[in-house]
């Protein structure tokens, strides 16, 4: 009788080894390529940019894409974008870095925050938001955030004694950010 | 010299600036918690160019009881090639921060990347102290692996872009279960 009580702890001690979620012996991870054709990409986030419940990702490249998950296993993926308009007044270097990505105007949808590179329309580097007009990822306003000449638009959090997110944003010079 | 803002809490631009610790051409930063005293500590990750000496380091800064006035203690994860990616999170769901890394080199002169880069998670005893497991070695990043789950089975899956591959977009799809 004891030795069979004791085969069954071992046994039930094996199980709760083997189903732990957090043993690393269980971690098995699958590469998956999302996309291919991406135009020198420099940040990347996730978000659920339509609502959904599923996690996309935003992506900065020569534009500002988002990939949407549609779900599936493996999950099947949906370029979708451009983000931002086709600016006709863009000189030197071309496209976006920093990317990130939080709810600016309140509306309960996530909006995209992003540094550009270059002179845009006369301003070096300016730091756009763009808003998800219908909360489905499909059509963006751009509003353009005065005074910040930046490449990396890191970080969103909510300020103290303000109800809107703001953007924490850093210049290539090292550090870990400025006001 | 790296640097916390301290926000004066009325809305004014008056921040003050007060020192972390020294790192070389610190890319990536991230705040979390490595040894459970319940205060955030400053996880950081160096960039090297074109990344062909293995000399960039990974740190984390304790925070100490007075952030303002005590000295920050540099704890070192690891030194290897280049580490332009950074993530810090629970990835084993054991209640303490892991930290996720992935190497990056350039092409230089003539000379091709040593192309042997690692997609890393360094898993945290809860003390801070760090243990390395090889997710995908051979495939390099840059400015990527994040951490989200994207396939919605409960688990952290990994993001990521390239520099030198530019054109793809990655997904390490975690299956825990």
């Amino acid at each position: 009788m004891l030795a069979r009580r004791m085969s069954l702890a071992c046994f039930a001690l094996l199980c709760l080894t083997f189903v732990s979620p957090g043993a690393w012996a269980d971690w098995r991870f699958r590469h998956q390529v999302v996309y291919v054709g991406l135009d020198r990409p420099d940040d990347v986030v996730n978000a659920d940019v339509n609502g959904d419940g599923r996690m996309d990702i935003v992506c900065s490249e020569g534009e500002i894409h988002w990939f949407e998950n549609l779900g599936g296993n493996p999950p099947k993926w949906k370029r979708s974008g451009p983000v931002a308009p086709t600016y006709k007044n863009w000189s030197k270097e071309k496209g976006y870095m920093g990317v990130w990505v939080g709810d600016f105007d309140g509306d309960g949808d996530i909006d995209i925050v992003a540094g550009a590179k270059g002179i845009v329309n006369g301003k070096d580097r300016p730091v756009i938001w763009f808003e998800n007009v219908k909360a489905d990822g499909r059509q963006w306003k751009d509003h353009w955030l005065p005074e910040i000449s930046t490449t990396m638009a890191r970080r969103i959090s909510p300020m103290p004694r303000k109800r809107a997110m703001n953007a924490t944003c850093c210049s290539v010079l090292p550090g870990i950010g400025s006001p | 010299m790296m640097c916390w803002w301290k926000n004066p809490g009325d809305g004014s631009g008056d921040w003050r600036c007060f020192d972390v610790g020294k790192a070389t051409h610190a890319d990536r930063y991230e705040l979390a918690d490595l040894n459970g005293d319940g205060r955030l500590d400053l996880v950081t990750s160096e960039e090297r160019y074109p990344g062909h000496v293995p000399n960039a380091s990974c740190y984390w800064f304790e925070q100490p009881a007075d952030p303002k006035s005590d000295a920050w203690k540099r704890h070192l994860v690891v030194t290897q090639f280049s580490m332009n990616n950074l993530d810090v999170t629970d990835m084993d769901r054991d209640g303490d921060a892991d930290i996720i890394t992935c190497e990056h080199s350039m092409p230089y002169r003539g000379e091709p990347a040593p192309g042997k880069e690692r997609l890393q998670i360094w898993e945290n005893d809860g003390g801070g102290t760090f243990t390395e497991h090889s997710v995908n070695p051979g495939k390099e990043s840059h400015l990527g692996a994040q951490v989200t789950d994207l396939d919605g089975d409960g688990d952290l899956d990994i993001v990521s872009i390239a520099w030198r591959e530019y054109q793809y977009l990655h997904l390490w799809r975690n299956d825990a279960r």
